[in-house]
Formats: C-alpha cells, sequence, structure tokens
C-alpha cells in the first residue's frame, strides 16, 4: 500500500484537477471524493492537497474563491481555468506514455508487437 | 472537540507571519478539517476517535506553511536588466558629452550655426528620453501580503519613483532652457534680453509643480 501511495502522491495535481473538471469544489469534498473513488484504500493527507492547491493556483491552473455561506464558517472553493484543463490533458497522455513504458520494463514473459 | 482542532492548527500556525494568505490558509483548513470530523461523527466515531482521524490525516504542515509566507524581499532586479539599464544610461551620457562638439563642428567647419544648434538640441533631447525612459521601465515594487507593513513599502516604491521621475524631468528641462538660450542668443543675437527665459522658465516649473501638487490632493 505504501508503494501506491506515494506514486499517487506524484500524481496528486492531475487527480486534483480530474475532481475539478465537472465542477468546483473544495477541499474535503475533493478529498472525501478520492477516498471514495479508490474504496476507502487512499486518502490525501490535508498537508499535501493544500500544499498541491496552492501550487496549482500560482501556475494559473485553477482559481479559487470563498463561498457565501449563510451558517459556519466559510468554505474556499477552487475552480479550474483553460489552462488546467490543458495540463490535465497533457498529464493524462504522459501518464499513457509512462504506463506503457513501465509496463514493458517490468512484466515478464509478455511481448509488445506494435 | 471543535475547540482542540482550533488549538492544533493555531499552534501549527504558530511561527507564521500573520498575513491575510496565512490567516485565510488556517481558516479553509479549519472549516475543511470541521468537515471531515463531523462527517466521521455522523459514521459513527466517537468523538474522541474522529478528532484522533482528523489529527492524524492532517499530514506535515510545515512546508504548506511556508508556502504562503515566502518571504518576498524586493525581488533583485535580474541582472540582464540592470546591465540594459547600465548601457543606456552611458549612452545617453556619451549624448550628452558629444552635443556640443556637433554644434561646433557644424558651425566652424560647415558655417552652418543653425543646423548645430539644431543637431545639439537634438542629441540633448534623445539622451533625456533615453534616461526618462529608463526610470520609467524600472520595476516596482509587488507587494505579495495583505499587510501594513507591505502596503508601506508599494507606497514609498511608488512615491520614490514619482520623485526620481520629476527629478529628470527638472533635470531636462532646464538643459532645454539653457540650449534654448545658448541657441536663440547666438542665432539672433537678442543677447540683452534673451536671459530672460531663465525668470520665464522659473515661473512654468513652478505653475507645473503647483498643478501637480493639486492633482495629488484629489486623489
Amino acid at each position: 500500500m505504501s508503494i501506491a501511495s506515494d506514486m499517487l502522491r506524484g500524481h496528486t495535481e492531475t487527480i486534483i484537477l480530474r475532481q475539478l473538471l465537472s465542477r468546483d469544489s473544495y477541499g474535503y469534498e475533493i478529498n472525501k471524493a478520492i477516498q471514495e473513488a479508490t474504496g476507502n484504500r487512499y486518502e490525501l493527507k490535508e498537508a499535501t492537497l493544500y500544499t498541491a492547491f496552492r501550487r496549482l493556483e500560482q501556475s494559473g491552473c485553477i482559481l479559487s474563491y470563498w463561498g457565501d455561506e449563510t451558517t459556519g464558517a466559510r468554505r474556499r472553493y477552487y475552480s479550474i481555468t483553460p489552462q488546467g484543463r490543458a495540463r490535465y490533458l497533457a498529464n493524462v497522455e504522459e501518464w499513457r506514455n509512462a504506463r506503457e513504458l513501465i509496463e514493458r520494463l517490468i512484466m515478464e514473459g509478455e511481448t509488445h508487437n506494435d | 472537540m471543535i475547540e482542540r482542532i482550533r488549538q492544533y492548527l493555531e499552534q501549527a500556525f504558530a511561527g507564521a507571519p500573520q498575513t491575510a494568505k496565512v490567516l485565510e490558509l488556517r481558516e479553509e483548513l479549519f472549516t475543511n478539517l470541521l468537515d471531515k470530523y463531523n462527517d466521521l461523527l455522523r459514521q459513527g466515531c466517537s468523538e474522541e476517535e474522529a478528532y484522533a482521524a482528523v489529527i492524524a490525516g492532517v499530514g506535515d504542515l510545515e512546508e504548506l506553511v511556508r508556502s504562503v509566507q515566502e518571504p518576498s524581499p524586493l525581488s533583485p532586479e535580474p541582472q540582464q536588466y540592470r546591465t540594459r539599464r547600465a548601457a543606456v544610461t552611458a549612452i545617453a551620457v556619451m549624448l550628452y558629452i558629444l552635443s556640443p562638439f556637433a554644434a561646433v563642428l557644424f558651425s566652424e567647419l560647415l558655417y552652418q550655426d543653425t543646423i548645430g544648434v539644431l543637431v545639439m538640441m537634438f542629441l540633448i533631447a534623445a539622451a533625456t528620453g533615453l534616461l526618462i525612459f529608463n526610470h520609467m521601465s524600472r520595476p516596482v515594487y509587488v507587494k505579495n501580503a495583505d499587510t501594513v507593513v507591505e502596503d508601506f513599502k508599494a507606497w514609498r516604491s511608488v512615491n520614490g519613483r514619482r520623485k526620481s521621475a520629476w527629478r529628470s524631468f527638472r533635470a531636462a528641462f532646464w538643459c532645454l532652457v539653457v540650449v534654448v538660450y545658448l541657441g536663440s542668443s547666438f542665432l539672433f543675437n537678442i543677447w540683452p534680453f534673451s536671459w530672460l527665459i531663465f525668470i520665464m522658465a522659473a515661473a512654468v516649473e513652478g505653475i507645473v509643480r503647483g498643478i501637480l501638487a493639486l492633482k495629488e490632493e484629489d486623489r
């Protein structure tokens, strides 16, 4: 599990962008969605999640704004920018290539004929 | 328990300066941790269990806190700009020094007094333009946190820029006055009264300064 966590952490930004593709969201909702998508096997540390938010915001991939909840504390929402969508697609493409290479390198007894 | 979560965060942020960015991050974290805590209670955790799970899931906040408080010293001017500015200043000074030679050259060798003076004025104008361009294109201090200190730094930077722009305009203005004085006196031989230009120039400067001051107040 720890190996998977390390690999997943390397894709934190892509995972967040993927969550924001369909609609704006906030920290806990995104983390909850990740948790559910992995069948409770993976959950981001808050520190990792919010550091990634700051990085994405600085590079112009996402925007943030404060919600206007009438009760309780305010929430900070994030929305993806066109630049963020482009980054997401590029990252997915990169992952496809990496996955193919890694499979060729570590899988046993399989030959690829392309 | 909710109070304990707040205290935990306050401790984690204890070393950070109280800038708007840092406080916003703390508020954001607090609401989201609270969401998680309440969610865990709904799923049947005890308060103690929920608190433990929330805190365990936070991870190492140190890097996150550091990422929003980056000390932003006056970002040093990149070397290439400094070199360019130095080159522009050097060229401007060279033009100033060469300008009288142009006048002498034209009048002594080509017997073209008027053209000589015009070339000299052109060189001075070009040099002054370069210096003003250098002043205006200097980077301004960009404030990166909403604190009084940052506001002050930005204000001082703008103010300093305005002052130095005013100084260079003034220097250029008086240079041109001298040029016009010498040029018109030589050309039209009006030495007896051409000195009046200095009094007029002083008056113009006073008027401009007054107008600028009024505008400043309006803002």
